[in-house]
């Protein structure tokens, strides 16, 4: 890592002065209620939900959304790939324009410029089919080309040694798209699965969450970095990453320059931890449940984790020495990782708030406000519950083999497919965004105490997952 | 005990030198934008105070306050 930034050497970069003239631009009133149609946790909602409910009216009137929710079709040859691309065109882009109207309201919405938005969707779903179609090759899995990490390091590839306009980063709305993929994943997600292995995720996230905070934060202190960048770091290396960061960083008042050290260090293990935790799943033959619990566990961002847990899930489908299928992956991360971690930053937040205000900087009448608990709360779990519970009631009237005929192929094979593509179409942007030069220096104290907490995160973890809850998270499907 | 100045309370999302527009924000904290959001329910209405030199809650308070001016 560079050297440390003197905290003192502080300017205004050229993008905040002439920001500075335009002040009433860039302070926005509380958001409040508001925030149901300007916060992309709501959007996500309206979307996936919308999706969902509009699947359901379908195959409740004998029909089904799967026309419109293409994938490609596995294929050996060029030619094979081709072919089903020019059969199926018109359906392509019948979902293309489905996904561009949807987007298009949204960012409408939240105040983003068309103008930038829908040519930079264009190029994130043409490069969006091309990885889907790699993806789809009978020997894809042969070469380790699973499509998140085929999206991943294209993105990054492109970002980092072409370029891109910035304006296009309009487009590249990664938290958007992955918190829609959650939401769709609620409908392919029994809502009895969440209740009967929510509670284990819940006590294994704890476990391995609060001893990780704690590690990160008396390291750093250790090493004399100021509290507030402790908890920061603690934050973004324990309970949700980048956004578990920034929330801590806003509670407990941080510097300046704390949050952009630990988004860096968060993005850059987070990148290492999607190819290093599907290996060693691999290498040691984990069971597809249990992987994706430690992958819940030990990865610091939703989105990086699901292109982990997707990977692994690809590759449980096509070897037969792993263990599991997809669903055992993507649903035992969406449990450790959405139910037992993301859910709880608002108490975080407002722990760490009560402890900064009260105790390292006490000030008369600073008192944190315990609504934001639910201001905090990250909304677009509400969809995924919702929407779990939706699929759920509906599949109860069927025996299991006239859902395996019925309601898989007809309702939930449809959003799952939809599903894919918004996790493709957050992958790329995930690759795209991140651009390594433009990154923050964060400096060796703060890396150091950083990587010691992945690296008691990641045995912990290993250790809960593999060993102590390997029962629940093995039989996820049963 | 939280001053009101011109019927609005004297803390940060009132104040001048108050800085929290997701657009603002993705700009300043580089990486924001790679595994979360300006946009993202998390953040609130978190800002940074350019006079400071800290990203803090909405809802905090200092004696360097300064009414911001509403168009």
């Amino acid at each position: 890592m560079t050297e440390e930034k003197n905290e003192s050497d502080i300017e205004l970069t050229p993008t905040e002065r002439e920001w500075d003239e335009e002040a009433d631009d860039l302070r926005l009133k509380s958001v409040g209620w508001k925030e149901l149609w300007l916060k992309e946790d709501w959007w996500a909602i309206w979307v996936g939900l919308g999706i969902v409910i509009v699947a359901v009216a379908f195959f409740l009137n004998g029909g089904s959304i799967k026309w419109i929710a293409i994938k490609p079709a596995k294929w050996e040859t060029l030619g094979q790939a081709f072919s089903h691309f020019g059969t199926h065109i018109t359906q392509y882009l019948a979902m293309f324009a489905m996904w561009l109207a949807i987007f298009v309201v949204a960012v409408k919405a939240m105040g983003y410029k068309l103008s930038e938005y829908i040519p930079a969707f264009i190029f994130v779903f043409i490069f969006s089919v091309i990885i889907f179609m790699i993806g789809a090759w009978d020997k894809a899995h042969h070469y380790n080309l699973e499509p998140p990490l085929v999206a991943l390091v294209l993105g990054m590839l492109i970002s980092n040694l072409i370029g891109l306009p910035k304006w296009m980063d309009t487009g590249f709305r990664v938290e958007f798209y992955i918190k829609i993929g959650i939401v769709l994943l609620g409908a392919t997600l029994p809502f009895t699965l969440i209740v009967w292995a929510g509670p284990v995720a819940i006590v294994q996230a704890s476990i391995v969450s609060i001893t990780t905070f704690l590690v990160i934060y008396f390291t750093a202190k250790k090493m004399g970095l100021d509290r507030r960048l402790g908890a920061t770091l603690g934050a973004g290396g324990a309970v949700c990453g980048v956004s578990g960061a920034i929330a801590i960083a806003g509670a407990v008042g941080a510097k300046k320059e704390h949050a952009p050290i630990a988004i860096t260090l968060v993005i850059l293990w987070a990148i290492v931890m999607i190819f290093f935790l599907p290996l060693v799943s691999r290498a040691v033959g984990l069971h597809a449940g249990v992987a994706g619990a430690w992958i819940g566990t030990s990865e610091f961002a939703d989105a990086a984790g699901f292109a982990a847990a997707q990977a692994y899930g690809n590759l449980a489908e096509h070897l037969p020495n792993i263990p599991g299928s997809q669903d055992d992956s993507v649903w035992g991360f969406t449990l450790m990782k959405v139910v037992g971690r993301d859910i709880w930053i608002g108490i975080w937040a407002f722990v760490l708030a009560l402890i900064s205000t009260m105790k390292w900087e006490r000030k008369e009448g600073q008192k944190p406000n315990p609504a934001e608990i639910w201001w905090r709360f990250p909304k677009f779990v509400i969809g995924f519950v919702i929407a779990s519970i939706i699929i759920t009631l509906i599949s109860k009237g069927y025996s299991f083999a006239d859902y395996n005929k019925m309601v898989k192929p007809e309702l939930v094979g449809p959003v799952k497919t939809l599903r894919t593509w918004a996790f493709i179409f957050c992958f790329f942007s995930i690759g795209l965004t991140t651009r390594f030069r433009e990154l923050a220096a964060a400096g060796k104290k703060p890396f150091a105490a950083f990587t010691t907490g992945v690296v008691v995160n990641v045995i912990l973890g290993f250790i809960l997952s593999a060993v102590v809850f390997a029962g629940y998270w093995s039989n996820l499907s049963h | 005990m939280v001053k009101k100045m011109s019927g609005k309370k004297a803390i940060c999302i009132n104040c001048a030198h108050f800085r929290n527009s997701p657009e603002f924000l993705e700009k300043t904290f580089p990486g924001l934008k790679v595994m979360s959001s300006g946009m993202a329910s998390v953040r609130a209405d978190d800002g940074l105070c350019l006079k400071r030199e800290v990203y803090l809650a909405a809802y905090y308070h200092c004696d360097e306050f300064e009414a911001a001016i509403d168009r």
